[in-house]
């Protein structure tokens, strides 16, 4: 690794003139900074691509996430003291909070992201939007002729693909709501240690409290009933849509010749069956030995006792 | 003055403070190497499908008497069981082991495609069965003692209730038993889940959807602020070393067996079905009030996975009266590896079970 100085003392300077700036330039330009480059962070996204590719497996992961929590928690941060910075007269804290906190959507995206059974960009609002016209043409037309199975599975994919789409963004919607409730939770918590004569001077501090806030509404909000169906919703619509890809995979498959899930399946049962079987008769021949051994001669079995103490059983055998 | 006073300069010694400990923190996980989990010596004595069952080698340097009554763990099926023997100083298994107990542990392995049809008859009646069969076999004994742990306790239960003459104690560690208790996330989520939908599309339950729905607990916390907090828990090899097998445990969840998945949720959370006396299991009816042998139940209180309501419901449904409960002040995890735990636990457990 070796760049050790990577965050030593030149950064530093640079960073505070940075930030420094914002009170300058806020006054002539508004406080748009939205093109200007975070010094800190140009230095942590070039430390890490240069780092990364050597790093093992397990380690990217772990690393990627923690570089990742790390912008969040000095955007964060950075995001309230621009706020600050911008604020001409007397600074708003409690707006400041509201611009700063109020969307979790891409928080919760990381998360949910992970689930979605075909990628994102397939389900995207303006991929549904722009093919509404082509579905409603599409859905008033029966399926004729030759290709009225495909046309007829098609339409249905279609439908189950704009269920999730809906049940997606009822859930999205759900977590906006959550960030909104969150919002108000971190300033009654901000508010609380202000009456406490207590202050947040740090990044950390309050992104902890922010954590804390959104953790404890979060609790809540999830075990009501309305996100009970939001969710059982999301996660219903998704296996409708993988559900029903399959059987499409699996018509196309059977048309060319090739092996199925339907056939995989199959096989899958019958041994399963046969396993039972094989399961049930072991379990026969067990007894039956048992059975055998309380009938041998009473020196033979002692005999037996003790070479069992000496030996234990094989492996599989029994 | 605003409540929240995040200077310009100070943000940046704080940034830079967090990119120097980042970039110390990240040689150090270069540097720790490997990283095994699972420390105490063991050996095979039976192996069947994706299933293993270890007995663990006892520590000469134990001088406590050996309790001649041998001890099966059953772990859940979910997450990996060398949590109970994750490392030296914090093993469930070693501390049981010097309590003079004869240890043994099923690991059931990574469940795939050939096992999507197991059911929860097949391990419970099937898989727990043989493996108490090769244990008392092995020790010319009747009955074994039981420690089931979280839904591995909950399957404990099933066997025990259904094979009570092979079960001299019972313990329960973590283990849910009204799954519908008002405190318990994940039974409120799954009361709208089309289950056979999901066995039916998934076939095996990936490990990574209980990952998420793991995560999704508690998601700024452990999605989020753990990362955050990760470098304060890197200023010695040794605390990289735990974090990081405690990273890799909560991220190897073997996939679960679509049948027994469908059944586990249908009939234990959305059913309710254990207390109710209603688990069928391959047409056998599981009766709480059949366990007539003494029964230790140890839950965390602050178990956010099993809270500890879910847990104390055991008491009174069982046939037994010798009933005895545990609170530790921990989590579900904290239960087998903190300190607190170590020094609890396993001699309350060996204490215990001497006793009977």
């Amino acid at each position: 690794m070796g760049e050790r100085d990577l965050f030593g003392d030149d950064w530093l300077a640079a960073q505070q003139a940075f930030w420094n700036q914002w009170g300058e330039k806020a006054g002539a330009s508004g406080g748009d900074h939205s093109a200007a480059v975070n010094p800190w962070e140009m230095a942590l996204n070039q430390w890490w691509q240069t780092l990364a590719p050597s790093a093992p497996e397990l380690m990217q992961e772990l690393l990627g996430k923690t570089v990742a929590q790390a912008k969040q928690l000095f955007q964060l941060a950075e995001l309230f003291a621009q706020n600050r910075e911008n604020s001409a007269d007397e600074f708003d804290w409690q707006s400041a909070i509201q611009q700063t906190f109020g969307d979790l959507r891409g928080i919760i995206a990381g998360i949910t992201g992970a689930m979605n059974p075909i990628p994102e960009d397939m389900l995207s609002d303006s991929a549904i939007d722009n093919s509404t016209a082509y579905l409603q043409r599409l859905f008033s037309f029966p399926g004729l002729g030759i290709g009225h199975r495909s046309q007829a599975q098609q339409r249905e994919m279609i439908a189950r693909l704009m269920t999730y789409q809906k049940a997606r963004l009822a859930y999205e919607r759900f977590f906006v709501d959550l960030g909104n409730s969150a919002v108000v939770r971190l300033q009654e918590k901000v508010t609380q240690l202000d009456s406490q004569g207590e202050r947040i001077e740090s990044a950390r501090a309050l992104y902890d409290l922010w954590v804390e806030a959104s953790e404890s509404v979060y609790a809540e909000q999830v075990m009501t009933p309305e996100y009970v169906k939001l969710y059982g919703e999301l996660i219903n619509s998704q296996m409708a849509v993988k559900l029903h890809m399959r059987t499409m995979l699996d018509d196309s498959f059977t048309a060319l010749g090739m092996p199925t899930t339907r056939d995989f399946r199959a096989l899958e049962q019958r041994a399963y069956d046969d396993r039972k079987v094989i399961k049930q008769l072991q379990a026969e021949m067990l007894n039956s030995k048992a059975t055998a051994k309380i009938k041998v001669p009473k020196k033979k079995a002692v005999s037996r006792k003790r070479a069992n103490a000496g030996h234990p059983p094989s492996v599989n055998r029994s | 003055m605003p409540p929240i006073d995040i200077k310009p300069e100070k943000l940046a010694e704080e940034a830079a403070d967090y990119g120097q400990k980042l970039q110390a923190g990240v040689e150090r996980l270069f540097s720790v190497g490997e990283v095994p989990a699972g420390v105490s010596p063991r050996e095979v004595i039976y192996r069947e499908d994706k299933l293993t069952l270890y007995r663990y080698l006892p520590n000469p340097s134990v001088t406590r008497p050996v309790n001649t009554i041998p001890l099966l763990i059953v772990y859940a099926l979910v997450n990996r069981p060398y949590m109970t023997d994750i490392q030296e100083d914090r093993s469930t298994i070693k501390s049981l082991l010097a309590t003079g107990q004869e240890v043994y542990l099923i690991d059931w392995g990574y469940p795939d495609g050939a096992d999507r049809l197991l059911t929860l008859d097949d391990y419970v009646n099937g898989y727990i069965d043989r493996c108490v069969n090769q244990v008392r076999l092995r020790h010319g004994v009747e009955q074994l003692n039981l420690l089931g742990i979280c839904q591995g306790g909950a399957l404990s239960l099933c066997y025990t209730a259904l094979h009570q003459a092979k079960v001299r104690n019972l313990i329960t560690m973590v283990t849910p038993v009204d799954f519908q208790t008002a405190d318990n996330m994940l039974s409120a989520w799954v009361q709208h889940l089309d289950v056979d939908l999901l066995v039916d599309a998934q076939g095996n339950i990936p490990g990574e959807f209980l990952n998420w729905t793991f995560l999704a607990l508690k998601p700024f916390t452990l999605a989020g602020q753990k990362y955050v907090h990760l470098l304060d828990s890197l200023d010695d090899d040794e605390r990289a070393k735990n974090f990081l097998r405690m990273e890799q445990w909560i991220f190897d969840s073997p996939d679960q067996a679509g049948e027994a998945f469908r059944q586990f949720i249908k009939q234990f959370y959305q059913q309710n079905a254990l207390i109710k006396g209603r688990v069928n299991l391959g047409g056998h009816l599981v009766k709480l009030k059949k366990i007539t042998c003494p029964v230790l139940n140890i839950y965390g209180e602050q178990d956010h996975l099993v809270p500890p309501a879910a847990s104390k419901a055991l008491k009174g449904q069982l046939g037994g009266s010798d009933y005895t409960e545990v609170a530790f002040p921990g989590g579900h995890i904290g239960v087998y590896v903190s300190g607190k735990a170590q020094a609890l636990i396993p001699p309350t457990i060996g204490d215990w079970l001497d006793q009977r």
